[in-house]
């Protein structure tokens, strides 16, 4: 099977998109993840609040899977037959994976966040909610980025078309 | 920046969960209010100090203060364990410690003529010194052979401040040359490190405060420069300003000279204290307090990196310290207001 040019660069933009979400979750969660584990050896019982800040830059990597699967269904790589889209098309689903894989980034400032709200909360229990508030933040950019690449999908009809 | 960020990850996480540990503002009150060992011991419940109370602590404060010391002196070693590699001269500055601590328990025994099993009782495991080696430093029968002993340690230039000790009986002077070898070994070591700036500057303050004491004291007890030059840290920014003017002035008139320094105001507050006492712990309690504050400011500095871990081991320190303290007071029958007013000074 050829592929045409179209779909060969919506294809990269789904790679992008879930590549890059992927780095950067992986590095946010594994920030967290350090922190945790100095909260976890002193307190045990602070799992609960760990594992709900560690979670948090994991998000950034589901809006990643989420634009590459909204790419791939938009020109039939998944779930139909893989349509002959124009070029300028598979440019707005490249660009679409770009901005929802960079807008992704902030997912390692949110570890940060999140591991220094662990610590935090390791001090003063009572802090749980706040420390959530700062890390959550982080996470409106990449919000924003996938609203834009969703519109850029219904505007360019990759989405709905 | 993201390298020093990452390596002190854990154990930042790791020392914030410590201080949630901390004893709790509601706790101090009513420790101030402690009479005995037995009354300290069940307030301590729940606290890191905790594990290390046995029997003989509710009954003797002598046991209690050990236990706490323990306490601290684990935490050190514990901390030094996970402390990133670059960041070296503070696993030393937690370590060298109770070096220190043990050898002064040492001279203070001889000094004093104590029983061999009361300066043994004394000792805390910790530092970086073979701890077996301690116990062979007791059976010396003057200071010159306890001197004569730490001859292939890094502690051998102590016999700086022992020909004074001889000529006066003064133990002051071994102290003191003991505090330089710990304070100018690791102020030498992060001087030519890169990388723990912040460690630098406060180990800096720690130096500048130990040089002023020992100036303040020299100048109180009528001291010459040649008596105290040995116990000084050279290549530090303050000291040589200060030793040009010091046959000048007395001790009133060297605190201006501090002006524009983070010394000054404080230790002119001090002033009027001394002048009523005619003690130097005045100043010495002031200027053990910009140590703090500097590790304080720091930590508010960087909250990433080192800065953190500072705050916290002063801040550790500041708690052993008031906990001492208290059980020491229980010792002797004193006024609980004055060892409140005494704590919250420091």
């Amino acid at each position: 099977m050829e592929l045409s040019t179209g779909i060969i660069l919506a294809i990269i933009g789904a790679a992008i998109s879930m590549g890059v979400a992927a780095i950067s979750s992986g590095i946010g969660v594994g920030l967290a993840g350090i922190a945790g584990a100095g909260v976890i050896s002193e307190d045990p019982k602070k799992f609960g609040p760990v594992l709900v800040l560690q979670a948090l830059p994991q998000t950034q990597g589901i809006y990643g899977f989420l634009g590459a699967v909204l790419i791939l269904i938009g020109v039939g790589v998944l779930g139909g037959e893989v349509k002959a889209i124009p070029i300028g098309m598979g440019y707005a689903a490249l660009g679409g994976g770009i901005v929802i894989g960079l807008s992704s980034a902030t997912a390692i400032a949110q570890g940060a966040i999140a591991a220094s709200g662990m610590g935090a909360v390791a001090k003063r229990p009572e802090t749980f909610g706040q420390a959530i508030v700062l890390a959550v933040m982080a996470e409106t950019f990449a919000i924003f980025g996938l609203l834009i690449a969703i519109l850029i999908f219904v505007g360019t009809k990759i989405m709905g078309g | 920046m993201i390298g020093d960020v990452l390596s002190y990850l854990y154990v930042n996480a790791k020392i914030m969960a410590k201080e949630g540990k901390f004893i709790s503002v509601s706790r101090w009150e009513d420790l101030w209010g402690c009479t005995s060992p037995g009354e300290i011991t069940s307030l301590l419940e729940g606290t890191d100090y905790f594990p290390y109370l046995n029997e003989a602590a509710i009954n003797d404060s002598k046991e209690l203060e050990k236990a706490v010391l323990e306490e601290f002196s684990s935490l050190g070693r514990e901390i030094s364990k996970i402390i990133p590699k670059g960041s070296w001269p503070i696993k030393e500055y937690l370590l060298k410690k109770w070096d220190v601590i043990n050898l002064r328990t040492v001279m203070r025994g001889i000094h004093g003529d104590l029983k061999k099993d009361e300066i043994v009782d004394s000792f805390i495991e910790g530092g970086e010194l073979d701890f077996a080696f301690f116990k062979t430093l007791i059976d010396v029968e003057s200071m010159d052979d306890f001197v004569a002993l730490l001859a292939k340690t890094p502690y051998q230039s102590l016999t700086d401040g022992l020909s004074k000790y001889n000529e006066t009986k003064n133990l002051f002077f071994l102290e003191a040359s003991l505090d330089r070898i710990f304070w100018a070994d690791l102020w030498e070591k992060v001087l030519n490190l890169k990388g723990i700036r912040e460690f630098r500057e406060f180990i800096g303050v720690c130096v500048e405060t130990h040089n002023l004491k020992i100036i303040l004291r020299a100048k109180n007890d009528g001291l010459s420069l040649e008596d105290i030059n040995p116990f000084l840290i050279p290549n530090c920014i303050l000291l040589n300003e200060l030793l040009s003017a010091f046959d000048e002035e007395d001790l009133s008139g060297f605190i201006p000279l501090l002006e524009d320094t983070i010394y000054f105001e404080p230790l002119l507050n001090a002033q009027q204290e001394h002048e009523k006492t005619g003690s130097i712990l005045a100043f010495e309690q002031v200027l053990d307090n910009l140590a703090l504050k500097k590790a304080e400011d720091i930590r508010k500095k960087k909250p990433f990196g080192s800065g953190p871990l500072i705050g916290f081991l002063v801040s550790k320190e500041k708690e052993v310290k008031n906990l001492l303290t208290i059980v020491r007071s229980t010792e002797v029958d004193l006024d609980r207001d004055l060892i409140r007013e005494t704590l919250a000074r420091k």
